[in-house]
């Protein structure tokens, strides 16, 4: 199975290499390294078989931010409005 | 131009069939379109949650609504570009799959299209890994399946 040798080596290095780039955000590059961690284990689990891949191919979904948005414009509005200057 | 896609359909399909132990063309694409799409379907919630992470921390951090608002307007802006090409990515991987779901129920599998679908995701990928290096992350470019999948398409 080279071709499951060659994802998991592709999942595991999107991690390595988050882990190497010069990221300010730390949490990102963790999250980034589980997803790896994660990814390999679910190729690992759909790779049994060819057939039962093509019986249910992952199909990526559309980054939706609609709620992230609402819940953020919802803690915007716990803030106290800028005082005013006299 | 229907025999030289013809042509190249035969060859591709022993080629396919040589390449990934006896399995079929089809067969082939979906392991290739399942692993993408579970690389870069991952690594897209991921970007989201890391957004949605930057966001509640600037707000934390800030005194006043004005101040929150603009940092929270700098961030969607930071991370639009990543979010745009996830998107990309998302409709090229879900036409790819549609091919493939329809081949796998009986109808034939139209070999060249699939190709080009699966092009379309790879240029998809290299946006993405633009988009992310912006932002610091660097990711390693499409597994080797994929790209041997849709370098060998013929101009038409």
């Amino acid at each position: 199975m080279n071709e499951l040798k060659d994802l998991l080596t592709t999942a595991s290095a999107v991690g390595s290499a988050a882990a190497l780039a010069l990221s300010g955000d730390a949490r990102f590059v963790a999250q980034l390294l589980a997803t790896a961690s994660g990814v390999a284990a679910k190729l690992i689990d759909a790779g049994s078989t060819q057939e039962d891949i093509l019986r249910r191919v992952r199909r990526m979904e559309r980054v939706d931010t609609l709620e992230d948005d609402a819940l953020i414009a919802d803690l915007i509005a716990l803030k106290p409005p800028k005082r005013d200057v006299p | 131009m229907k025999i030289r896609a013809r042509i190249w359909a035969l060859w591709m399909a022993v080629a396919l069939a040589g390449s990934a132990c006896g399995a079929s063309a089809v067969q082939t694409h979906a392991v290739a379109a399942n692993a993408t799409g579970i690389i870069l379907g991952d690594t897209c919630e991921q970007v989201r949650v890391s957004r949605l992470e930057a966001m509640r921390s600037a707000v934390e951090a800030a005194d006043f609504q004005d101040e929150a608002q603009a940092r929270v307007v700098e961030i969607r802006a930071r991370y639009q570009p990543v979010i745009d090409s996830c998107n990309v990515a998302a409709e090229a991987q879900g036409a790819w799959v549609d091919s493939i779901t329809l081949a796998a129920s009986g109808a034939d599998f139209d070999i060249p299209s699939a190709v080009r679908l699966g092009r379309s995701l790879v240029r998809a990928w290299s946006d993405l890994s633009s988009a992310l290096s912006v932002l610091g992350v660097n990711i390693p470019p499409p597994p080797e399946l994929l790209t041997a999948l849709v370098t060998e398409i013929p101009n038409e």
